[in-house]
């Protein structure tokens, strides 16, 4: 006998059960179009915003999407973040976007006690408002770095801190 | 006279066979074996979850049909908030709790006292509230028994861990919020404000939902909060917890808490909100989430049941929230 033989059948058996596996499961695809990888940094008040979130809203329509995508990304301790339209940091679709930010505080408690609302926004919503926005950013094929937005004398939220 | 017979076997000529399997046929019949268990195991774990899924359905059509029930009784569909009246201190108790008459479970109904100082949170309470009602609890969703530790008022909003509480994994969607829309916000179903509960206004009457009970989604899942899981049912790290308030302190995800949220929409990772995903991407703050592969289960107005894909069409499912926008819903 060719002692060869069940090595070849089990490998064999192998790669039909990893066949026979491989066509489950495996995540929903979606429709996605080209992003960009995009990252920036912010800064309140001297400090590095950890926690705040930075979204792009379209100034045009983003060919081949069907509703207008927002890139959106949260900072971490440095303040940096990286932008992610679908998912990790894939980055926005290429085109003019509004920046906004804000910058909730999961720490705020009510001052009269009582069941805290959603984390409100430190900057008091003053740079949420797409339509108010002044910050313009155009995302390029490529990497991207946005230029930092550093934000001074910017009265925070009474009951809330820079740090947290 | 001894006569010596040779018997001559028939087949003399022949090698004689050796009795039993030779290794290569072992092997064969092995891996064949292996292929296909291997091709089943896979299949029965699906018949499982199918089995789960329509127990689920079926606890989604009891709910639908008791709202029916509770609007031919009340003239109106419950009150999101306040299934029971607590007079001038009222703590928010679910629309779960309005329903149990309709789900044969007037006992449990009856047992409750609305009037305790801490309402659902009440230690009074904590027979009916402890009771694990199968009909809220959709099988596919990994739970370990009671949910232990539930808020305990709401004006010093307190967590009590001694307290427990039958879980729930169906809300009723408060609105569906996405700035990708214009409105950005459109109120669902069993509210009677312009986003939220006018409590001095009877609940909403069919009449009024006029996009059609067919095409208006009265539960949905959002299963196993305050356990929050993002993209592939991966447990999140409490830093990334949108409202960690609510989490911390099981606001939700027992069955006679108020059971309602916003509905928003996601990224596909569950990590940041206002994305192109609207179903199980996250049951963190906002998301609608089922552990049922592939997407997720609604009751509908008018008793039915559907199951909705995760690659739902944003704008149709923004339209099956809504109850009175006119938007015309397409396939789903």
């Amino acid at each position: 006998m060719d002692p060869k033989l069940p090595t070849t059948f089990a490998a064999c058996a192998a790669a039909c059960l990893a066949a026979a596996l491989a066509g489950c499961g495996g995540p929903a695809a979606y429709d996605a179009i080209p992003t960009h990888p995009a990252s920036g940094q912010v800064t309140v008040n001297g400090v590095p915003a950890k926690g705040a979130i930075v979204r792009l809203y379209p100034k045009s329509p983003q060919p081949g999407a069907k509703y207008p995508l927002m890139p959106s990304g949260k900072t971490d301790e440095a303040g940096v973040f990286h932008l992610t339209t679908y998912e990790d940091a894939d980055g926005a679709p290429a085109g003019a976007y509004t920046l906004t930010l804000e910058w909730p505080d999961p720490a705020w408690r009510p001052p009269g006690g009582g069941m805290p609302p959603p984390p409100p926004d430190r900057l008091q919503g003053r740079f949420s408002d797409p339509e108010q926005s002044q910050f313009e950013v155009r995302i390029v094929e490529g990497e991207n770095d946005i230029q930092p937005i550093v934000l001074e004398d910017v009265p925070i939220l009474e009951g809330s801190s820079l740090s947290e | 006279m001894m006569t010596v017979v040779t018997a001559t076997p028939p087949h003399a000529g022949r090698r004689k066979s050796p009795a039993g399997f030779t290794l290569v046929e072992l092997l064969v019949v092995i891996a064949i074996i292996g292929v296909l268990v291997g091709l089943l195991l896979p299949a029965v774990q699906a018949a499982r979850e199918a089995a789960r899924r329509i127990q689920c359905t079926n606890n989604l059509k009891q709910v639908g049909l008791a709202m029916h029930n509770y609007h031919d009784t009340f003239r109106s569909l419950p009150l999101p908030d306040v299934g029971v009246s607590y007079g001038s201190a009222p703590w928010l108790s679910s629309w779960s709790l309005a329903i149990l008459p309709q789900l044969e479970q007037s006992a449990a109904f009856d047992a409750f006292e609305p009037n305790a100082p801490n309402g659902v949170s009440d230690q009074v309470n904590q027979d009916v509230v402890g009771m694990q009602l199968s009909v809220f609890r959709c099988p596919t969703t990994p739970r370990s028994g009671l949910l232990q530790g539930i808020i305990e008022d709401q004006v010093s909003a307190t967590f009590n861990p001694n307290l427990v509480a039958g879980t729930g994994d169906y809300f009723i969607a408060r609105s569906y919020r996405d700035p990708a829309f214009t409105p950005s916000e459109i109120v669902g179903a069993l509210f009677n404000g312009s986003t939220s509960v006018d409590w001095s206004q009877p609940g909403v009457r069919f009449s009024s939902i006029t996009d059609g009970l067919s095409n208006t989604i009265f539960c949905f899942e959002r299963s196993g909060f305050p356990d929050i899981r993002k993209r592939g049912n991966v447990q999140k790290d409490p830093s990334e917890y949108v409202y960690p308030f609510v989490v911390d302190n099981h606001f939700n995800g027992w069955w006679a808490s108020i059971q309602h949220d916003r509905i928003r929409s996601w990224t596909y990772d569950g990590t940041q909100y206002y994305g192109p995903c609207v179903i199980n991407c996250t049951n963190d703050w906002g998301g609608a989430y089922s552990f049922h592969p592939g997407g997720m289960q609604v009751s509908l107005g008018d008793g039915s049941v559907r199951f909705l894909g995760e690659t739902i069409d944003k704008g149709t499912f923004r339209a099956l929230v809504g109850k009175a926008e006119g938007e015309v819903v397409g396939e789903f």
